[in-house]
């Protein structure tokens, strides 16, 4: 009986040790990946949009522009829950920084972040896809705590004329 | 003085009685001994003497009487080797020949050279060498098939398989005679035709020194039996030691409507013991027991039959069984589970079990191939995702997303090639267990329709109707 058991275990490996791995194809700059979540360009999103640290950790997320043509300046409000987590720091990303060093102001309201980035002057523009603020969360407790960017998020031409935003992005921090 | 007289008187009775006796007289010198001690050359000689003797062809001289006359001229045996001092000791004794000779030893090698000088002229009448490597004692059969070599006779058969006998350790040969089969229920010349067929197919076999029905029937003629008369174990032992052989083969072939069956028992002449007993009963014609007796010879030889033999019996449409018989269908059905093929092969269907066991072992290739590519695609996958989702670069995105998504078709590809081999792996699997117990050898209990037989039994020498209960 003994052989039997071991045919048993040898067709079993067989038939069934072979699983096939789902790719997660959710990279938040991933055009794609957007469109089946409702999120068209021009947008703002957070990139990585899902982050994990320990309670006390840092988070550190960035806050994309997609795709984005000729814009001159950008407001992002980010909504985060501040009875969860602390902004340690906003600095600018490289988007706008590579060739002028842009006007860059971050001002916190404990839930909601305001972010301006802007050049100065009326012949700077900036078209495609860039980080433009880099913020460092602190986690309070643990859980997992939603951000989001929200309505009153613009984008302005080198006029100071809005640019429609037709995706507004989400992420989460999780605190262990 | 009264010496003299004694030898003068004792020469003239013996050629007294020569002169009634038409025989040759013949007196043998101890042979010269080179390389080995005179007293192991004194004792081959006598050995000759003594098997001259056997032969009847001459008259030999008294050894004594030689050795008296030697000694009053003031000679040795050993020291009398030239034809000259043959033919002077000869006329001494009156003898008509003188056998002298010198037994040397080369290396492991032995040499006999003898010689038969004619007392008359001094010419050498006859001369015999014989050359043999290994025990000294091996030169004792060998001096005796010189005596009747140096006296013009053919040795007999017996001093012939003695030396067989002894070659046989080199060879892995053994010596035996084979006992016309009793005939029960056929003619005694069906019987003898067919044991003939199984002597033949014994010495095919390689593993025996036959004597030949000649020798067998002369040596039973000297003791008064007919070959019908020795069917008894004693006899055929007594017959077998007469004839110097290691092993004796007697058996019966019998009769029982359409069936017959072959009884042969190969037994130890030294021992009396039976070494190997075997039996096959057959149904159909009467010429399908020369293949059958033919295969028998192998088996009691402890030898598989060759497969132009066993393929000369399936070919044939007589149902055969053999006994004693170890192989069943659920024997071969195990060993298929264990090993595809293998219950085929143990079936004796060699093609179809090597068949199975080369399509398994392909299909096993194709299934390992199909694993391969499908381990390749999925570390390519876990790697390439992994790269799409730390990239920030859009081209560089999409550019990983596409072969993040053909590696996962790869594999799903991989996986479903390797699922199909699997499944065809198990099913031809599953066939060849069934095949192999289908087509397995059928048990001899469970397989007979009748559990009734009537048989003939040997001891009480009358049939006897005997009934069987299938156990298996």
């Amino acid at each position: 009986m003994r052989w039997i058991k071991q045919y048993i275990v040898i067709f079993s490996i067989l038939l069934f040790s072979c699983e096939i791995v789902e790719p997660e194809l959710d990279n938040p700059l991933d055009t794609e990946a957007n469109a089946e979540k409702g999120v068209s360009p021009p947008a703002l999103v957070f990139f990585p949009d899902n982050i994990t640290t320990n309670t006390g950790g840092n988070a550190v997320v960035n806050v994309y522009a997609l795709e984005v043509e000729n814009v001159a300046g950008i407001v992002a409000k980010v909504n985060y829950d501040n009875s969860k987590l602390n902004v340690a720091s906003v600095s600018p990303g490289s988007f706008f920084s590579d060739s002028q060093t842009p006007i860059f102001i971050s001002e916190d309201n404990q839930g909601t972040l305001d972010i301006y980035s802007f050049y100065m002057g009326s012949d700077k523009v900036k078209t495609g896809t860039g980080p433009i603020a880099v913020i460092i969360f602190t986690t309070k407790v643990p859980g997992s705590s939603q951000l989001s960017i929200v309505q009153g998020s613009e984008l302005l031409d080198e006029n100071d004329v809005s640019i429609e935003i037709k995706g507004l992005g989400k992420g989460v921090v999780n605190a262990q | 003085m009264i010496f003299i007289r004694y030898i003068t008187l004792s020469i003239i009775l013996l050629n007294a009685i020569i002169a009634q006796d038409k025989r040759p007289s013949v007196a043998v010198l101890d042979f010269d001994a080179k390389g080995i001690p005179t007293y192991e050359a004194e004792t081959l000689t006598e050995r000759l003497r003594s098997e001259i003797a056997n032969t009847n062809a001459v008259r030999l001289t008294d050894r004594k009487l030689l050795e008296k006359i030697l000694q009053e001229q003031g000679l040795q045996q050993s020291g009398c080797t030239t034809d000259e001092c043959a033919a002077e000791v000869g006329q001494l004794l009156g003898a008509q020949f003188i056998i002298s000779g010198s037994i040397g030893k080369l290396g492991s090698s032995f040499t006999i050279d003898a010689k038969m000088v004619s007392v008359t002229t001094g010419a050498a009448e006859r001369a015999k060498t014989a050359t043999y490597k290994g025990d000294i004692v091996g030169l004792i059969p060998e001096m005796e098939i010189l005596a009747w070599e140096i006296v013009g006779l053919k040795a007999p058969q017996r001093l012939l398989l003695k030396r067989g006998g002894r070659k046989q350790k080199s060879d892995d040969k053994v010596t035996l005679a084979v006992l016309d089969f009793e005939p029960r229920g056929i003619s005694s010349l069906e019987a003898q035709t067919l044991t003939d067929r199984f002597a033949t197919e014994i010495n095919n076999t390689g593993k025996a020194i036959l004597v030949d029905r000649n020798s067998m029937s002369e040596i039973m003629q000297e003791q008064g039996y007919t070959e019908a008369e020795c069917s008894s174990e004693e006899c055929a032992a007594e017959v077998g030691a007469m004839l110097g052989v290691q092993f004796m083969i007697n058996g019966a072939i019998g009769k029982l409507g359409d069936t017959y069956t072959i009884d042969a028992k190969m037994f130890s002449v030294q021992s009396g013991a039976a070494e190997k007993t075997i039996n096959t009963t057959y149904s159909g014609k009467i010429d399908g027991l020369i293949t059958e007796i033919e295969i028998l010879a192998w088996e009691i030889m402890g030898l598989k039959p060759p497969r132009s033999l066993l393929n000369k019996r399936s070919g044939g449409n007589a149902q055969v069984r053999n006994f004693p018989r170890n192989k069943s269908r659920f024997g071969a059905m195990m060993r298929s589970m264990v090993v595809p093929g293998w219950g085929q092969l143990y079936s004796d269907r060699k093609l179809v079990g090597w068949s199975v066991l080369g399509g398994e072992l392909a299909i096993g290739a194709l299934a390992f191939s199909a694993y391969s590519s499908y381990s390749t695609a999925n570390s390519d996958l876990v790697a390439f995702n992994q790269q799409y989702n730390n990239a920030t670069d859009p081209t560089q995105i999409a550019d990983l997303r596409s072969k993040t998504l053909q590696a996962e078709a790869d594999q799903v590809s991989s996986n479903d090639q390797m699922t199909t081999m699997i499944y065809a792996a198990g099913g031809l699997w599953a066939i060849n267990v069934v095949h192999a117990f289908l087509t397995g050898p059928k048990s001899d209990t469970a397989s007979r329709k009748s559990g009734f037989d009537l048989v003939y039994h040997p001891e009480i020498f009358q049939p006897q109707l005997r009934f069987s209960i299938a156990l298996d």
